[in-house]
Formats: C-alpha cells, sequence, structure tokens
C-alpha cells in the first residue's frame, strides 16, 4: 500500500471512531426513550407502563445502565459483530440490515450504473458541438432540482395508480413463490419504477460532468496531435479525451454513490420498498437507539468504503496522486 | 437515454398489464375460495413477548390466541370461558372454561393452560398486559379457576380477561427468553388461524383457517396482510378488500356498487395540552378563557379541505358522546364568545395594557407561547394561531415528530401542546382516572385536585354500574371545571371494503378490540363471514 493510501486509512479509521461515537450520542441527545415512546404515539392507544414493567423493560434492553456502560457494552458488543438488539423491531439489528441491505444496493447500484453509463455515453456525444447549451442545462436544472421522493410519488400516481402498470409497493409480491426467471422478473418489475427514479435525478447532474469534463480535455494540445495524426473519432472520444475527461467523473461517481443511500431513504419510503434507507426513517420516528445506532454505522461504512475505493481507483487512473 | 427507459418502461409495463389483470383473475378466484386480502405492514411477530405493542399488532396476536373473553358488535361476549362470576366484594373471579377446547396442536386447552401463561407473563412482563392488580390464579380443576385481586378492579373483564391471550404451557414452560422465539413452529394457540408465512421485512403475513377452531371452521379460510404503500390506491386497484380511509377521499367510495363504506366512532381525539407550571396556564379561568377563544366547530371545518367529515366537537368533561359514560350536559359548558374570553382573562390578571392587540401579564410580559405540535396538525395549529389572535394571546406553531412531542410534554417542556390519543372508549377508571388513582405518570392530564383523586380510586373500584356512571359525571364535571386538556373534537373512522369479498364488517363495542383498539379487524368478521 502506497503512503498515500495509508495516511487515507489513518483519516478514514479516525472518521469512523468519531462516526461510532457520534452514532451512540445523538440518538440519545432527541427526547424521550425508546421504552416510553413503545407507550405513546398519536393514533396509538395509550399504555401506562407501572414502574415495575418499565424497570423490568429498561433493564432488560440494558437502559438503566450508566451512558459510560453503555457505550463500552456498545464497542465490545461490536467488536464481536453485534450490533445490539432493536426495541422497536423485537429483532437483532444486525439481523435487520442483512435482511434489508442487498434490496438499498439494488436500487442504488442499478440506478447509478445506469445513470452513469447513459451519461458517458451521451455526455461524450454531446460535447463535440459547444453551442445549444440550453437544451441540456434546461432539463438538468428541472430534473436536478426535483426532490427524488417529488418525482417518485408523480410516477407512483401515474404509473400505478391511474395506469396500473407497476407494483404500488414492495420490493417483490407477496407470497408469490415466484422462482427462477419469473421471480428474477418480479424483482425487476418492482425495481423499476425506484431505480427509474434514482437514475433520473442522478443522471443529469453526471452528464453535465461528464460533458464539462470532455469539453476541457479536447482542447488540449495532446488531443490535437492525435487529430493531425489522422486518429479515428472513435480512438480519439474514448482512448484520448474520455480516459483523462474520467477523473472528475470518478469522484462524483464515489460521491454520488455515498450520497444515493441517503437519496433512497425517502424513496424507498415512498414506494414502501424493504431497503435500509426506510428502516433509518422508522427507527428515526421511534428513536430506537440500537436500531439508529446500527443503520448509521451501516451508511458511515457505506461512505468510508466508498471513499476509499475511489481514492484506489483515483491512484489507478492517475499516477501522479501518489507524489502527494 | 430517454429511449433506453422508455423501452424498459414498455417492457416492465406491457407485462405489468398482464401480471395485473391475472392478478386480478387470481383475486375473483379467490374470493370463491374465501380469501381475504388486506392491508399490511409490520407488527411483529404475532407471539404475547414478539408482537410490536401497537393496535395491529395485537390483532394479529388475537388471530391465534384467545383470551378468556371477547367482545362482538354490541357487548363483551364469552369466548374460551362460557360464563364467569364475581364475589360480592369484588376481590374473587370466577371462570368456567369451555369443554373441549384444543390446541392447534391438538392437545387439550385446560385450567392449568391460563394459570402458566399468567405466572409466565409475570415472569417475562409485557407492556400490553397489566396485570398489576391480580394477587393469585388457581385452577381449581381443568375447567375452573379463580382469580384473586389485591383490591378491587372494575375494569378486569376487559383489561385482564378480554385481553391477555392464553399460551400454551407444553410449549413455552421451557422457553427461558420468549422474546428470542423467532420461528413460526412456536406459534401455536387455540384461536381460529395459524400464521403460516411471515415476512418481516415486506410486513407480509399469510394465515391459514384452523379447522379444529372451537366454534367451528372459520368462514374466511384464508387471510393475507400484503404490504401496501398506500392502502387506499391498493384498494382501488384491488390488492386489498378493505382499507381505512380519510374523511377527505370519503367521496371517492361513496354511491359505487363495488364498494361499501363502514364509519365508526374513533374514540380518538385531539387535544390541547397546557403547561400547569407555566404562567399563565397555571389558572383553571385562563384554560376556560382559551375554551371560549376557540371555535371547535370552526376547527373541524378547517381540519382538512371540506371539513373532517362527521367529527364532533370536543366536550370539556374529555369523554366523546360515543362513550356510554359521556356527559351531555357539558358539551355546551364553553361556547364560542371571544368576548367572555377576554373578560375571563382580565380576571386572571391577563390583558392588552399598552394597546398593541397583545396581551400582557400582571408582570408586564407579553403573552406569547409555543405551540407545539406535529406536521398533520399544523392546519389546526394556525387556525388555533388565529383564533387566539383575536383575544390577544400570540402563539407560534412548531411542528416536531410525535414521539419527540410527547417526550417533551412529559417532561414538561412546553408552553402549550397540540396532540391526541386513542382509547376513549376504555373503561373511565382507566382513561380518565387511572393515572391519578394509581399516581402515576400523568399522560393524560388529569386534574391534579384530591377530590378528583378520590373519585378515580372510588371509580377503579366500584362494580355497580349505576354507581359508577355518577362518579364518572361528577369526575367529567370536575375535569371540565379544570381543565387540564381542552378536547378539540373527535373524527370518525371511515373504513371501505369490496362488497363481493366479505361483508358483515363492523366496529368492535365499548372502544375496540381487547382493551380497545378501534380497527375493524375483529376475528369474529372473518369466523362469522357474513357473505353478502
Amino acid at each position: 500500500m502506497s503512503r498515500y493510501l495509508r495516511k487515507r486509512a489513518a483519516t478514514y479509521l479516525l472518521v469512523l471512531a468519531v462516526a461510532l461515537s457520534l452514532n451512540f450520542l445523538l440518538p440519545r441527545a432527541i427526547p424521550g426513550n425508546p421504552i416510553e415512546q413503545l407507550s405513546s404515539g398519536l393514533g396509538n392507544l395509550p399504555i401506562q407502563l407501572d414502574p415495575e414493567t418499565l424497570g423490568a423493560l429498561q433493564s432488560y434492553y440494558g437502559l438503566d445502565k450508566p451512558l459510560l456502560e453503555q457505550f463500552w457494552s456498545y464497542l465490545t458488543g461490536l467488536t464481536r459483530g453485534d450490533l445490539g438488539y432493536s426495541i422497536s423491531y423485537r429483532a437483532p439489528v444486525s439481523g435487520l440490515l442483512l435482511d434489508r441491505f442487498p434490496w438499498t444496493l439494488l436500487l442504488t447500484l442499478s440506478s447509478l450504473f445506469l445513470s452513469f453509463a447513459a451519461a458517458l455515453l451521451l455526455g461524450s456525444r454531446s460535447a463535440r458541438k459547444q453551442n445549444g447549451e440550453w437544451k441540456v442545462l434546461l432539463p438538468a436544472v428541472l430534473f436536478e432540482s426535483v426532490p427524488p421522493f417529488v418525482l417518485g410519488s408523480l410516477l407512483l400516481i401515474l404509473l400505478a395508480v391511474k395506469f396500473p402498470l407497476f407494483p404500488l409497493s414492495g420490493a417483490y409480491s407477496a407470497f408469490a413463490e415466484a422462482a427462477g426467471l419469473r421471480g428474477l422478473f418480479d424483482v425487476a418489475h418492482h425495481a423499476a419504477l425506484p431505480v427509474l427514479v434514482l437514475s433520473t435525478s442522478s443522471f443529469f447532474s453526471a452528464y453535465l460532468v461528464v460533458r464539462s469534463s470532455v469539453l476541457l480535455v479536447k482542447n488540449e494540445p495532446y488531443v490535437q496531435m492525435a487529430e493531425f495524426k489522422g486518429l479515428s473519432e472513435g480512438t480519439i472520444r474514448y482512448r484520448y479525451v474520455l480516459r483523462t475527461a474520467l477523473l472528475p467523473v470518478v469522484t462524483f461517481f464515489g460521491l454520488r454513490l455515498a450520497y444515493s443511500a441517503g437519496g433512497a431513504i425517502l424513496v424507498e419510503v415512498v414506494f414502501a420498498y424493504p431497503g435500509v434507507g426506510r428502516l433509518i426513517y422508522e427507527a428515526v420516528l421511534s428513536h430506537d437507539y440500537a436500531l439508529l445506532q446500527g443503520t448509521f454505522l451501516a451508511f458511515t461504512g457505506w461512505v468510508v468504503c466508498i471513499n476509499f475505493a475511489t481514492d484506489c481507483l483515483y491512484l489507478s487512473l492517475d499516477p501522479r496522486v501518489k507524489e502527494v | 437515454m430517454a429511449a433506453a427507459l422508455l423501452l424498459l418502461f414498455l417492457l416492465c409495463g406491457c407485462s405489468g398489464n398482464d401480471e395485473a389483470s391475472s392478478k386480478a383473475q387470481a383475486n375473483h378466484a379467490a374470493k370463491a375460495s374465501r380469501t381475504i386480502h388486506l392491508p399490511g405492514g409490520d407488527w411483529g411477530l404475532p407471539t404475547p413477548f414478539a408482537f410490536y405493542p401497537r393496535g395491529p399488532g395485537y390483532i394479529h396476536l388475537s388471530f391465534i390466541y384467545d383470551t378468556l373473553i371477547w367482545k362482538d358488535e354490541k357487548e363483551v361476549i364469552p369466548w374460551l370461558a362460557e360464563r364467569w362470576e364475581s364475589s360480592p366484594d369484588g376481590l374473587q373471579w370466577t371462570f368456567y372454561l369451555r369443554s373441549g377446547v384444543k390446541w392447534q396442536d391438538g392437545k387439550p386447552l385446560t385450567a392449568r393452560d391460563v394459570c402458566f401463561t399468567f405466572d409466565y407473563l409475570r415472569a417475562h412482563p409485557v407492556e400490553w398486559f397489566d396485570l398489576q392488580g391480580i394477587s393469585t390464579v388457581q385452577a381449581v380443576d381443568d375447567e375452573t379457576l379463580i382469580f384473586r385481586l389485591k383490591q378491587p378492579y372494575a375494569p378486569f373483564l376487559s383489561r385482564v380477561a378480554g385481553n391477555v391471550p392464553i399460551i400454551p404451557e407444553h410449549l413455552w414452560k421451557d422457553v427461558a427468553d420468549p422474546r428470542a422465539i423467532s420461528n413460526l413452529g412456536g406459534l401455536v394457540g387455540s384461536g381460529p388461524y395459524r400464521l403460516t408465512r411471515y415476512d418481516k421485512a415486506q410486513g407480509a403475513y399469510a394465515y391459514e383457517a384452523n379447522p379444529h377452531f372451537f366454534l367451528g371452521a372459520p368462514h374466511i379460510k384464508s387471510i393475507f396482510f400484503v404490504p401496501v404503500g398506500d392502502p387506499v390506491a391498493a384498494l382501488e386497484r384491488g390488492l386489498v378488500d378493505e382499507a381505512s380511509i380519510p374523511a377527505s377521499l370519503l367521496e371517492r367510495f361513496h354511491n359505487r356498487p363495488d364498494f361499501s363504506v363502514l364509519s365508526g366512532p374513533s374514540y380518538w381525539v385531539l387535544t390541547l395540552r397546557f403547561n400547569f407550571d407555566r404562567h399563565p396556564f397555571s389558572q383553571p379561568v385562563v384554560r376556560q378563557a382559551l375554551a371560549c377563544a376557540i371555535d371547535r366547530e370552526a376547527l373541524i371545518r378547517q381540519a382538512v379541505p371540506g371539513g373532517l367529515q362527521g367529527a364532533k366537537p370536543g366536550s370539556p368533561g374529555f369523554l366523546p358522546p360515543d362513550s356510554t359514560w359521556f356527559d351531555a350536559k357539558l358539551q355546551g359548558l364553553y361556547p364560542y364568545n371571544p368576548a367572555k374570553a377576554k373578560s375571563l382573562l382580565q380576571t386572571a390578571g391577563v390583558e392588552d395594557r399598552d394597546g398593541d392587540q397583545v396581551c400582557e401579564g400582571a408582570d408586564g410580559a407579553r403573552m406569547q407561547f409555543t405551540l407545539l405540535t406535529t406536521p398533520q396538525y399544523l392546519r389546526e395549529a394556525e387556525a388555533l394561531q388565529l383564533m387566539l389572535q383575536k383575544v390577544g394571546l400570540v402563539l407560534q406553531p412548531k411542528a416536531m415528530d410525535v414521539k419527540s412531542l410527547d417526550a417533551l410534554v412529559r417532561e414538561g417542556r412546553f408552553d402549550l401542546a397540540l396532540t391526541g390519543h386513542g382509547g376513549l372508549g376504555a373503561d373511565p377508571a382507566m382513561i380518565m382516572g387511572f393515572g391519578a388513582a394509581a399516581n402515576r405518570s400523568q399522560s393524560f392530564g388529569t386534574p391534579s385536585l384530591p377530590a378528583y383523586r378520590t373519585l378515580a380510586e372510588r371509580l377503579l373500584a366500584s362494580s355497580c354500574r349505576s354507581e359508577r356512571l355518577e362518579l364518572c359525571r361528577s369526575m367529567q364535571r370536575l375535569y371540565a371545571e379544570q381543565l387540564p386538556t381542552l378536547p378539540l373534537y373527535y373524527p370518525i373512522w371511515f373504513s371501505a371494503h369490496r362488497s363481493q369479498a366479505l361483508g358483515g364488517w363492523f366496529y368492535t363495542a365499548q372502544g375496540g378490540v381487547g382493551i380497545g383498539i378501534p380497527l375493524p379487524y375483529n376475528k369474529l368478521i372473518f369466523i362469522r363471514g357474513n357473505e353478502p
């Protein structure tokens, strides 16, 4: 591992340590505690907890211990891979995360690959001409400024309610017992609308980054040299221009990938999609400490890993980084 | 990109259409085989220890497990117990079980199982089940059991006998941590349905009828709770056969031959909470002034576009007009009258001294307050802001999530709060006086007068209906005078169902299923299945 990567890794470890403490402390700073939350809420029956039951429940979930002791048992639990027990879901947090993570991964990865593949193809093509920017900018600004959940709600109303072409919610048909190709299709059918929403929201910004980066590189002397040598347009565009132009795109891809998990939260809520995003949303609503810690940790880990992977990729694309 | 997306669209769309139509066909076929689809959501594994302690969680539990007694649309009915009696002093309850009741695994259900259930629940407490007042539970023989109470407890039938699910001793006696149970095989009750599939991530449940159920095989053979993002859209698309609908969407289901609409009292109230510890709300006369300054009828009209249909204005005595304990005389106690509100404020030393249209207290402090609310009730909060502005009180609505609001109210870190809760159909000893009688957390904001507490204690212990009615009226009168909270309105719940799928839907008597869950999913509906 290069010195650069070692330094980066150390920084990320530090970030992880700070995030761990914040993940532990922040949920506890919200008014109320998860046990009290069990007994309240609009539209719900108020349950009067007697002191004995309250005490028994608090000690069962370890909430009666001092904060430092709770933090210590959280840390020692983490070393064993134990993320704690979700009070609102009555299940271990790690199991809940493992159940939900593949669905979020499916949404975010497929939407990002779809949008970036399209952005690379169309962005590098459209950079041939420098005029007519409004044709690009107008839809880009429009779609970039519409929050994904608004677009999601609109598409849901249009394509799942008015014209029932797509499922209303969920990741697969309940109890359909579909296997093999049919099962795969069922999952794709359910993922189509959320993926479409997420790709649309990341496509235009990726497209603009690719386009402006290609435009910058296109006028470099070495590209002109290649043109003078009489190389074909495709070779120049993809081997000379795009490779150099990819640097900011890779950074942007990394950023989008990290950010996409956050962007997926509300889209998952709108489509009742059983991913980590929806889990976070529900954990926040129920003030479930263990679940909040676990989901935030998973997100922190996700962002740190992606940043590190981006760093590594950057290194192989631009050897100058080693010298930094 | 656009072309690729369009292609994806068409591909999925075309086959989606096929799937939708095949689903509709399947639905029709399913109806012939007595299947029903209901809106799902994760409410936990339905065991008494793992279900999420909320209304829908208990509904799931009730499909598998039975209680000693149950409720239909009118009254309390025999269930596992075919009859029961209480001693004159109210300290001893004897239950006689039905003979021949079997667990779903074929083993007989006896009085020993009932004793075991209560012992086991005491060793592993669950917040939903209130076993405080029980001293001992004893099986006299296989079909007779006696509960001895520490003190007379009027709501015993509804809170205990009609709420605690009986579990089989032979399956649970060796389970050390019941919360850790996660396999479906352990879910053996005596109830009308067995859980065959549970998908926690999606919130889907599949139930099959128990052919050996003690009242005979249930009419509906399979119940599916399927995940829906929006229940109303799912109902219109034919994915579910019933859904609760908000009053604002009622129009869409009226005069449609394929749908029937059912309405029932919500036993839910939106209240304005006062912080007693903060000036000027510590004075009852100020709270009364606010009651006169707020036009509760107008609030109902403004709550949603087109008005909140069927909602009734809040009664200062707290209990809703749908309750059999309601004191109608109190309804008109504080009619809308801003002039009277101003004069009441004046008697408390709150008036506009400098002519800026905003009142000041005796110490000259401006009467400016924060009104906590949830985003859902911002319209009401803004309406209140305008109404109170007319009497010189300045409110600043502040929206937050409901859990944070509840916690701030509980900790007393608020001026005014707009919040609501259900359960008003429960025994009045619970809903009006329990906190006061047991000196527990006053989560409903009960009056802190010794007289009120005495009444609450008597109501909790008395078993004479007429005496209880009188006690309850006195409590409502004190409540209306003191106004610890101001009830603003009681909404009505609406449920729409496919007429072809199943008839005979009802809202359960005495506030709802169990301790008062106002959902139309009483298991009796599916057992009886009065087909249209």
